[in-house]
């Protein structure tokens, strides 16, 4: 398959915090080909395994996270909107007037979020983003239909608009951390299996956005050989952080830090350099705020490397990538998994 | 000299921004015998005119003939009706007032339980009429329906009268006399009466259009500056009506202002003129119908405008009605 | 093709043609009109349609502006990104992180500050409308300048779908209007109904202050006036009832007043009584809300008698501005009754 359509296929997904496994049949119909065989854990992890020809292989844990930022009803009024509260970081600029899409039981609505009106605003509310608390969902029906297919609990997302931009870029809803999945997916499609180095572990983990909550149970249970983890980061736009951000278009990110695995990330870069695949180096310090940090002490300790995809606007229904980003990724992940000595 | 009678009568015909029927027919029957016919146009401005010689310049009066007050556009469970204000209330002075509509129904206009004076605004006043509930008031009015505080005219000390809305039936009324006064038309003459002043000097801007004056003259109130903590201001009351040479809207024509003064003189009126830093009458759109026309205005001193007890002086009325009427009597040319 | 109700609302709502750039929406109506009327785009990019009488009755405008707010194209940056300044008042909260496009055909996103950056005081407020580019997806610059350049018009991204009962979209609103005038047209053009001669009104800038109403209407010269437009429903809940100024599914709003315009009373009835009659659903509606074209119309040259009929829409000034079919088809039914 074309990147592009992975990347659309993974993320238009619903996988919203609590609901990785809402449309985990989508999921495995569309991942499992290139793979031996899934598992699903007791906490909502996906992991999908891919045993080496070679024998003894030692195993490598690849985790990208699953879960997306969005909302959940907590409430219908009278006129048939829904109240509604954040799960997972939802950025208060982006709700004013926003399509979303409304999950429910066996019918998915469209929907429109709404602010407070400002006829009704107090003084101090005027020219203030109304909290996500407060946040409004029409469905254009009334209480006793949308009752019907709405409970509390349903979960509510940005609606999924997904399309080229200029130059080779793609946007959409839940890039973050999906768009990591599909360059992993893309990988595994593009290698020979006849040459794969080790038993791959790749999981799709939930509850990233919420806690880092459910990932050290897979790395537990797996008990890998070593990890590599996946995330999206900052590109640099007009107002982010120069010298931090990576730059769109730089290849896939590579991230030095001190709780990483030395060896582990300088094995990589070799593999990078050697087959000429574009990469660009980020200095995270101490703590990286991806799963990483999760991984690498679990049990009894998982040797670790981190890399990334720069992508714009983190967190909105427009995250924007690079294709060509996605490609070095996939490709750098592709020739690791294959590279004898790598762990 | 002024008659106070018929000045009361102007007053008591209700006529809020866009809805100036009554006030209108009122004053058509009243001038009609001295001119020559009487119409209104789309937007509802009653138009009186009287024919000049052949060939003389057109000269377009202007008074409003609309007042301020307040359209119902909700009523409450509870039978109360929320307005929207039609033209510059001053909801302070409105506040805790009898309010009437047209067919003659009374209510009060109050603000909302435990509004600080300075918070009084459309949204915090409502109008209640006594209705039990809202199927009661709906029986006794409807959406769209308008209103006003009551209106009178009152006998102050010597020549001063207070009452509403004294802006700008005063104007309405000075125009009645010149047309009644006068003995000689030495111009094309149009008395117009405009709708909706209040709202933003809407009807004056079609009606002179229509007639396309050549000279235009507007009459209106005007300020005082000799109330207590007025800003500068050098028009009072009592010391003859102010010929305006500029307000908010308008720059007058000299030709215009200098013919006033002349007439003054003339006549040995009082006069005053009249600078205004901001706000605007009916002048500015004589002034810029089509390719424009010599425009000025006569403004009555008035102390407290907007409120139920505006006040002015019946002599500087007097020294008004008496300038436009040599303005009629003037050849322009 | 000639397209009918909500697919002919769904083509006018996904046109981008903000004010001052209403070709693409113009060139369409011409299309939607085809012979029903004689159409003309006059000076200032009106498009006129005329029926002419058939009795002896008085001259009617029909008016509905069929421009959207949108931003003009001010600097195309080293980087490739797009900066450019807004009109037509669509908040920026309702623009940052959302779809946009340029020239009818380069599609953009409106940027958001990456949220690593902000300050606490930025995460309650709205992003400064000077602070938000469009991302083009240029690589560079020269590709950049390539698809845009400074003074190319842009608007939000098409966005027509149903909600529920109802549908949404941008320009919703006004474009509906536009749809209504186009199939009262053909209705009149289909039936043997006599009535005085009719001038459509299409109007540009009617987002900016209503210049393209102020022409028609002045070369028009109509005795009669109808304007058309969306107007704000607040209808939503935690809304007191008496600021809810209309409702979605209440029917075709029928406006006593506007912010600068008080409708002609006894046409105003006309219409009511005329609601009434034919059983359209109706609302009669006493709002300062909004400055329609009524103001410039009503006083254009020697005045004429005007009304508003408006079509209840939420959310008015964004991408999901959402209106009722039921509503649309009462518009329909009482301007076509009117007139």
């Amino acid at each position: 398959m074309e990147t592009k359509e992975i990347i659309r296929a993974v993320c238009s997904l619903m996988s919203i915090n609590g609901y990785e496994y809402a449309e985990s049949d989508k999921l495995c119909a569309l991942v499992s080909p290139y793979f031996d065989v899934v598992e699903r854990d007791s906490v909502g992890n996906h992991i999908f395994i891919k045993r080496s020809k070679k024998k003894n292989a030692k195993k490598l844990f690849i985790d990208t996270h699953f879960d997306e930022i969005g909302l959940m009803v907590k409430g219908i009024t009278n006129e048939g909107f829904l109240r509604v509260c954040s799960v997972g970081g939802v950025d208060a600029r982006l709700l004013p007037c926003a399509e979303v899409t409304v999950y429910g039981k066996g019918k998915t609505l469209p929907g429109v979020a709404l602010d407070k009106p400002g006829c009704i605003r107090k003084d101090d509310e005027r020219g203030k983003l109304t909290p996500v608390t407060d946040i409004l969902v029409d469905v254009g029906l009334d209480k006793t239909e949308v009752s019907k297919y709405v409970d509390i609990g349903t979960p509510v997302g940005f609606a999924p608009f997904y399309g080229e931009l200029g130059d080779g870029y793609y946007f959409g809803k839940a890039l973050d951390d999906k768009l990591c999945s599909a360059a992993v997916i893309k990988a595994v499609e593009m290698l020979d299996p006849e040459k794969l180095a080790y038993d791959l572990y790749f999981s799709m983990s939930c509850r990233e956005e919420v806690g880092h909550r459910a990932v050290s149970a897979a790395a537990y249970r797996i008990e890998p050989d070593a990890a590599i983890v996946l995330d999206v980061t900052f590109g640099l736009a007009p107002e982010g952080k120069k010298g931090s951000d990576m730059k769109m278009g730089g290849g896939a990110v590579i991230s030095l830090s001190v709780i990483l695995d030395k060896t582990l990330t300088d094995n990589i870069i070799a593999v990078a350099k050697e087959n000429e695949i574009p990469y660009q180096i980020c200095l995270e310090g101490v703590g990286t705020g991806t799963h990483a940090d999760d991984v690498a002490f679990v049990g009894r300790g998982i040797p670790t490397a981190l890399l990334g995809i720069p992508i714009y606007f983190m967190h909105t229904p427009v995250e924007t990538t690079l294709l060509d980003d996605v490609d070095s990724t996939a490709k750098l992940v592709a020739e690791c998994l294959c590279k004898e000595g790598l762990i | 000299m002024a008659e106070i009678e018929y000045l009361r009568k102007f007053m008591m015909a209700q006529g809020v921004s866009g809805d100036e029927g009554e006030i209108a027919d009122l004053i058509a029957k009243e001038i009609a015998p001295y001119v020559d016919e009487v119409y209104k146009d789309a937007m509802g401005s009653l138009i009186a005119h009287k024919k000049g010689r052949p060939g003389a310049k057109k000269l377009m009066f202007a008074a409003h003939m609309d007042e301020i007050g307040f359209m119902v556009n909700y009523i409450t469970d509870e039978g109360y009706l929320r307005v929207s204000k039609m033209g510059g209330i001053n909801f302070t002075a409105a506040s805790f007032s009898h309010v009437v509509f047209k067919n003659g129904m009374r209510g009060v206009l109050v603000p909302e339980a435990r509004t600080a004076v300075q918070n009084y605004s459309p949204e915090k006043v409502y109008v209640d009429i006594g209705a039990k509930n809202k199927k009661d008031a709906e029986k006794r009015v409807k959406i769209g329906d308008t209103c006003s505080v009551v209106s009178g005219l009152y006998h102050l000390a010597g020549s001063r009268v207070c009452g509403r809305p004294i802006d700008n039936r005063i104007g309405c009324y000075m125009l009645y006399e010149v047309a009644k006064r006068l003995e000689k038309c030495e111009n094309d003459t149009y008395f117009v009466f405009t709708c909706q002043e209040e709202v933003g000097v809407r009807g004056a801007k079609t009606s002179a259009y229509a007639i396309n004056p050549d000279y235009g003259c507007a009459v209106d109130i005007g300020g005082s500056g000799d109330v207590i903590n007025a800003a500068p201001f050098a028009v009072v009351l009592g010391e003859g009506p102010a010929i305006k040479v500029k307000d908010g809207m308008v720059i007058c024509h000299r030709d215009v202002v200098d013919l006033m003064k002349k007439i003054a003189e003339d006549k040995k009126i009082k006069y005053q003129l009249e600078i205004l830093e901001s706000g605007g009458t009916d002048t500015c759109m004589l002034q810029q119908a089509r390719g424009g026309c010599k425009a000025g205005a006569v403004s009555v001193p008035t102390r407290y405008g907007h409120s139920e007890v505006e006040t002015i002086d019946m002599k500087d009325v007097e020294g008004g009605i008496e300038i436009m009427k040599g303005m009629c009597e003037t050849v322009l040319a | 093709m000639k397209l009918h109700g909500l697919e002919l609302i769904r083509a006018l709502s996904d046109i981008s043609a903000p004010s001052g750039c209403e070709g693409r929406v113009a060139d369409f109506i011409i299309g939607q009109i085809g012979g029903d009327a004689k159409t003309q785009i006059d000076r200032v990019g009106n498009v006129i349609a005329t029926i002419p009488a058939t009795a002896d009755a008085p001259k009617t405008m029909i008016c509905a502006h069929m421009d959207e707010p949108g931003f003009i194209v001010k600097d195309v940056d080293g980087d490739g990104k797009v900066w450019f300044k807004s009109f037509g008042g669509v908040p920026s909260e309702r623009m940052s992180g959302r779809r946009g496009v340029i020239n009818g055909d380069v599609f953009c996103i409106f940027s958001a500050k990456p949220i690593h950056v902000l300050s606490g005081d930025e995460r309650t407020k709205p992003t400064p409308m000077d602070k938000i580019y469009a991302e083009i997806g240029a690589k560079d610059k020269d590709s950049a300048a390539a698809k845009v350049k400074v003074g190319d018009y842009g608007t939000l991204a098409p966005s027509f779908c149903g909600i529920g009962k109802y549908v949404k979209g941008k320009a919703l609103g006004s474009r509906a209007s536009c749809a209504a005038l186009i199939e009262t047209i053909r209705s009149v053009a289909a039936s043997d109904k006599k009535h005085g001669e009719i001038v459509f009104a299409f109007t540009t800038r009617g987002e900016v202050g209503n210049m393209g109403a102020e022409v028609a209407s002045f070369v028009a010269s109509p005795e009669r006036a109808i304007i058309v437009d969306g107007i704000q429903a607040y209808d939503t809940p935690d809304v007191p009832d008496e600021l809810k100024i209309s409702t979605l599914g209440g029917g075709a709003v029928i406006s006593g007043i506007d912010a600068k315009t008080i409708f002609a009373p006894a046409r105003v009835d006309e219409a009511v009584k005329c609601a009434e009659e034919n059983g359209i659903k109706y609302q009669y509606v006493v709002r300062q809300s909004q400055v329609g074209e009524g103001a410039v119309v009503q006083r254009s040259l020697g005045g004429c008698e005007c009304i508003g009929i408006s079509i209840p829409t939420r959310y008015k000034k964004s991408a999901s501005e959402m209106i009722s079919p039921a509503d649309y088809e009462a518009v329909c039914a009482l301007i076509g009754k009117l007139i």
